[in-house]
């Protein structure tokens, strides 16, 4: 039971990092620039909720189509401050920029909202779910749900229809994109939208559990980064799945001293911390060892 | 520095600011920031070399910072060491771990470099937290002694601002003297074009990985030094901020100079200071600012001053022109008479790139002081062909003696300096960088580029000086030479390709790949290369010309060698070539298209 | 006489100080095809991304379908009927055939799958490889596809470069007697190619270019015998 709750969190975790890194993979794809402030833009969803839900208490998920709204104008911002002025620079100075931009952004929260951790409404009401003689956490099984349609509606967007196809064939060949009548600035500005708003929706869904504080973000870009990275760089599945085995890793490893025996003395080693070195050390190694990521890099990369 | 210009006039205006300051603002408080304010400098000066110099976007500056403080808390507090020990221990621990890291890390992409660098800051992070037994955990270690050598001790307050701004001159020093000369022209190569680089023999492995070691250094030196001002070390010190901030002085400041370093460790430190009234916004003001300069003056505050101080480096051009020695080093490009071997024989190569077979079984000689033709039409394989030669593709089958020793599994900058040059289809120049340097760094990668010359070359660099005077004959010889005191990037077109082929011919190659070298350049240009290219190789050099220029190819060529898909489909003179259908054929289809033939 | 469909008046272009484009006229009427010729080098493919907005003219004007286009965007220029195959193809590599030529389409979803419907009966191999994704093609797939996707729109003028271009010569034959059925159904092409004898039997006119400026002009025929091509090349 304990196994299946903790399995749970590690979903619900993971499912949150997943639209993070999804986000992430997104405007990778789009501008071949990574996104330094793809990390605040989950705090930014979180005190988005935290804000709203002062003036008008409703459950999370009445929330977050507004959330959603907001984080995406708040990408719309990001492209035009830190990505179009240095659109034909090289891609080390859009990560400078978006830290900047992080920057800012954690200092402005830090100002409005301080910095103690505070807490989003639960998604619904809360509580706990009975199946049987099992009893789970039903936030978890709420945060997977909406993630999940979420990531299955990007999913529809590109595969689907003509918007999504548009910032696909942007993605994939800008110039040729635009000779065959794509706009293709307006794709990447959505592209970035599109990438803060499901970092925002992240950062709703993690700040009834996981509270929000100003300078969260370090550690969501972070695992973003990695996620794309052992996912195959450019790879929206693999980063999605690279960010479900970072969470699932994160909760169960300290957690295993209670679900195996294991001799007294090792316990120490079981910690949220030595969680997180171990994490890093696999991504050296991933990196040493095979520097196209665990799943390859995407197809669009041509020789 | 024997006569300060007005290209020195930021560094002298900081300078003298500098030395006032601490007059001024003389309170307690005031020191310490300052002392602050050196201690970055000395992190962001070492933070250029790799960041500035190296062009890549290390993010461990922070966590060699933070390294150097713990060695120096843990030592000193917990051993009681002296700084004599362990300030020399502070910059090698960094070192040390610089050491470790470089092979597998700075070979990565941008990107994963940049990811992996910031974990392993990570994870010194985490084992500061974590190893409480060692480290003191969150708390830290309290207690670390003040600066102190041999029973003398640099005390809080002004004599720790002159310590630690002496150190920061030495630092600076330092710096100054490493890439004033050749070797920082070389890194300047390396970050705007690698390509460009190792076809001119410039070892970029080697260069990054001394330009990684020098940022660790100095960080420890930073950190020791900030272990001993603030007296407790906590892993405050290892944390993300501290490498934004050297981020951000490098950029605000300046990313290659002295200047920018100081200017920005001195503006980004002072800045909450004098934000003071704006409470907590400052920080939000030094993202602005950060983003701003990013956007608005990629050069940093110091390229701003120096823009504002007007230089501009043709100023300079008569000084040092007049003091340039005659032609020297006629260089190795003599007729050996060897006409019997081959001095390049391509052998049976063939190269696959996924589905396409770009060349098969391509196989044609070049004799010493031929000038070769190569031609055919887009997409069959000339390129490939040089790019193979010169080392920067692997072939899959076959292989390219080059004077009688096969050149396979050869890297780039190794072929460069048996005596193989080559052009590129497109300007390859450092445009920021004066005409003559960009010719004078290749004579200067003739010899491996080594620290430790450059750090021992006296104020008169002599070794800039003979490179220079070498680079003027030759670009004499091209007739360029009034080009020589300006910016590359402001050359016009012509004159920018004949610098390219000064920069090949700097080499001192026996042989030349000029690839596309009549590409833009109007008719008279195009006579004059031709004659000047007929007279090196009248002079034993050795030349393959890849042109789609026939009229101007045929009227140097001795021969030519025709690919089309990838196969030798004819060679010989120009005339033969010409009359021969099938490379009428390979650029216009089938040979029915020509007046002569018949079906 | 028909309608003229694009105009290039003294089109100047340059790359830095390079001079691309020298004075470069030429004309493409409704229902013509019309070939640009010349060795590589010659400024045909500069001409083309000219005329589809990638290259920006420092002099001169161009004009197609009675508007001047000289200031418009690329995709503008798409929107308003020009139809465009790159050198090299450059088909989308993640995405499916079908995928492919919606991406180019219009945004009325009825008359995209109509447009689709067209391509397919013109190029039945398209419709046999609908799912496959654009990098499992072969190069004569990806051509073909090119060409497709240049009609998705209401085309007045495909501009094609160089489609030959890395192609066995079986399948040379076989794109050209595509394109030779385009024009016969009265299609307006442009199209660049080094292999002249390729190009010439389906098109009407052809321009020959040296070194940015056109050297020569006439009939297909014409060009076609009078060594015009060789003088092209050798000088």
């Amino acid at each position: 039971m304990l196994t299946l709750q903790l399995l749970l969190n590690g979903l619900a975790l993971g499912a949150a990092y997943a639209l993070c890194a999804l986000g992430f993979v997104l405007i990778l794809n789009a501008t071949g620039a990574v996104n330094f402030a793809q990390g605040d833009m989950v705090t930014a969803g979180g005190f988005a909720a935290v804000a709203l839900a002062t003036v008008w208490p409703v459950p999370g998920v009445v929330l977050l189509p507004a959330v959603i709204v907001l984080t995406a104008v708040l990408g719309l911002v990001l492209s035009a401050v830190a990505y179009f002025p240095l659109k034909s620079r090289p891609p080390v100075a859009v990560f400078i920029s978006t830290i900047a931009l992080g920057i800012i952004f954690q200092n402005t929260a830090n100002v409005v909202f301080g910095p103690e951790p505070r807490a989003a409404p639960p998604l619904l009401g809360g509580g706990t779910l009975r199946l049987g003689e099992i009893v789970i956490g039903s936030q978890s099984l709420a945060i997977v749900a909406v993630a999940a349609a979420l990531i299955v509606a990007q999913y529809l967007l590109f595969a689907r229809t003509q918007l999504g196809r548009h910032m696909r064939a942007t993605a994939q060949d800008r110039d040729m994109a635009e000779a065959l009548g794509v706009r293709v600035n307006a794709m990447i500005a959505l592209t970035f939208a599109l990438a803060t708003a499901l970092a925002g929706a992240a950062g709703l869904l993690l700040a009834n559990v996981f509270f929000v504080t100003p300078t969260d973000g370090m550690n969501y870009i972070l695992k973003a980064y990695i996620a794309a990275t052992i996912g195959g760089w450019g790879r929206i599945a693999g980063a999605v799945l690279g960010a479900m085995l970072i969470a699932l890793f994160e909760v169960i490893f300290p957690a295993l001293p209670l679900l195996v025996p294991l001799p007294a003395g090792a316990a120490w080693v079981f910690s949220q911390t030595v969680a997180t070195i171990v994490l890093y050390l696999a991504l050296l190694a991933i990196l040493f060892w095979r520097p196209q990521g665990l799943l390859g890099e995407s197809a669009r990369r041509r020789a | 520095m024997s006569i300060p210009s007005r290209r020195h006039l930021p560094l002298l205006a900081g300078v003298v600011a500098l030395a006032v300051w601490p007059l001024v603002f003389s309170s307690a408080y005031d020191l310490r920031v300052f002392t602050l304010a050196g201690i970055y400098a000395i992190l962001v000066i070492g933070y250029q070399f790799i960041f500035g110099h190296a062009g890549a976007l290390a993010l461990t500056q922070g966590a060699f910072f933070g390294l150097g403080a713990y060695i120096t808390g843990l030592l000193g507090a917990k051993l009681g060491w002296s700084a004599l020990a362990t300030l020399p221990l502070s910059i090698m621990g960094p070192m040390l771990l610089a050491v470790i890291i470089a092979a597998p890390v700075l070979r990565l992409e941008t990107h994963y470099f940049a990811l992996a660098t910031l974990g392993i800051a990570q994870i010194l992070l985490l084992v500061a937290i974590r190893w409480e037994s060692v480290t003191g955990g969150a708390n830290g270690l309290p207690g670390i002694p003040a600066l102190t050598f041999l029973d003398v001790a640099v005390p809080g307050g002004l004599p720790m601002v002159l310590f630690v701004w002496s150190v920061v001159a030495l630092a600076g020093l330092f710096a100054w003297q490493a890439m004033r000369g050749l070797y920082g022209r070389a890194f300047h190569v390396m970050r705007s074009n690698e390509l460009l680089a190792a076809s001119i023999g410039i070892d970029s492995a080697r260069l990054r990985a001394v330009a990684f070691l020098l940022s660790a250094g100095f960080a420890g030196v930073a950190g020791a030094l900030y272990a001993h001002t603030i007296r407790v070390v906590s892993p405050e010190v290892l944390e993300f901020h501290v490498m934004v901030a050297c981020l951000s002085m490098a950029v605000i400041g300046g990313r290659t100079g002295v200047a920018g370093a100081i200017l920005g460790a001195v503006v980004l430190v002072h800045l909450p200071e004098w934000f003071r009234g704006l409470q907590d916004y400052y920080l939000i003001a030094y993202g602005v600012a950060l983003l701003a300069m990013i956007i608005v003056a990629p050069e940093g505050l110091a390229g701003l001053l120096g823009q504002a101080a007007g230089t501009t480096p043709s100023r300079r051009a008569g000084r040092i022109a007049g003091a340039v020695a005659p032609a020297t080093g006629e260089s190795r490009f003599r007729a050996e008479a060897k006409a019997a071997a081959p001095l390049l024989s391509v052998q049976a190569i063939g190269k696959r790139f996924g589905g396409i077979q770009a060349l098969r079984d391509v196989s044609f000689d070049v004799r010493s002081g031929e000038i070769v033709g190569l031609i055919g039409p887009n997409g069959s394989g000339k390129t490939t062909l040089i790019n193979i030669a010169t080392g920067l593709y692997a072939a899959d089958a076959g292989r390219i003696l080059f004077d009688g020793r096969s050149l396979t599994g050869m890297r780039p900058a190794a072929i460069a300096r048996l005596g193989i040059a080559r052009t590129f289809q497109a300007v390859h120049l450092v445009e920021e960088m004066l005409a003559v340097d960009n010719v004078a760094v290749a004579v200067a990668a003739r010899r491996p580029l080594r620290l430790g010359r450059a750090l021992t070359r006296p104020l008169r660099d002599r070794a800039m000086q003979s490179a220079r005077a070498e680079a003027l004959a030759i670009m004499d010889r091209l007739g360029i030479v009034e080009a020589a005191w300006h910016r590359a990037g402001g050359l016009p077109h012509g004159t920018k390709r004949q610098l390219e082929i000064a920069r090949a011919l700097a080499l001192s190659p026996q042989l030349v790949f000029l690839d596309e070298p009549a590409a833009g350049l109007n008719a008279s240009e195009q006579r004059q290369l031709a004659g000047q290219l007929k007279s090196l190789a009248e002079g034993g050099l050795t030349l393959l010309v890849v042109e789609h220029n026939m009229p101007f190819l045929m009227s140097i060529a001795d021969r030519m060698v025709c690919l089309d898909e990838g196969k030798r489909i004819a060679e010989g003179t120009p005339s033969e070539i010409r009359a021969n259908p099938a490379v009428l054929g390979a650029y216009f289809g089938a040979a029915s298209v020509t007046p002569g033939s018949r079906q | 006489m028909s309608t003229v469909v694009l105009t290039v008046e003294n089109a100047v272009a340059r790359y830095g100080e390079v001079v691309a484009l020298d004075r470069v006229s030429i004309e493409v009427r409704e229902g013509e095809a019309v070939a640009l010729l010349g060795a590589n080098g010659a400024g045909k493919s500069t001409l083309l991304k000219a005329i589809i907005g990638h290259v920006p003219l420092t002099a001169g004007s161009m004009r197609f379908a009675g508007q001047a286009i000289d200031r418009l965007a690329p995709w503008q220029r798409a929107r308003r009927g020009l139809g465009y195959s790159a050198e090299g193809r450059r088909i989308f590599p993640a995405m499916s055939v079908r995928e492919n030529l919606e991406v180019a389409g219009e945004e009325n979803r009825a008359e995209r799958a109509e447009r689709i419907d067209n391509v397919f009966r013109t190029f039945p191999v398209l419709r046999t490889l609908e799912d496959a994704p654009g990098w499992r093609l072969s190069g004569g797939q990806q051509q073909i596809l090119a060409i497709g996707r240049a009609l998705m729109r209401r085309t007045r003028l495909i501009v094609l470069d160089e489609p030959s271009l890395g192609l066995s010569p079986a399948l040379v034959r076989e794109v050209f007697e595509r394109l030779g059925e385009l024009v016969a159904a009265g299609g307006a092409v442009l199209l660049a190619d080094q292999n002249a004898a390729a190009a010439l039997p389906v098109v009407q006119r052809a321009y020959v270019m040296q070194t940015g400026r056109i050297m020569a002009q006439g009939g297909a025929d014409e060009i076609g015998r009078s060594g015009i091509l060789e003088a092209a090349l050798f000088g």
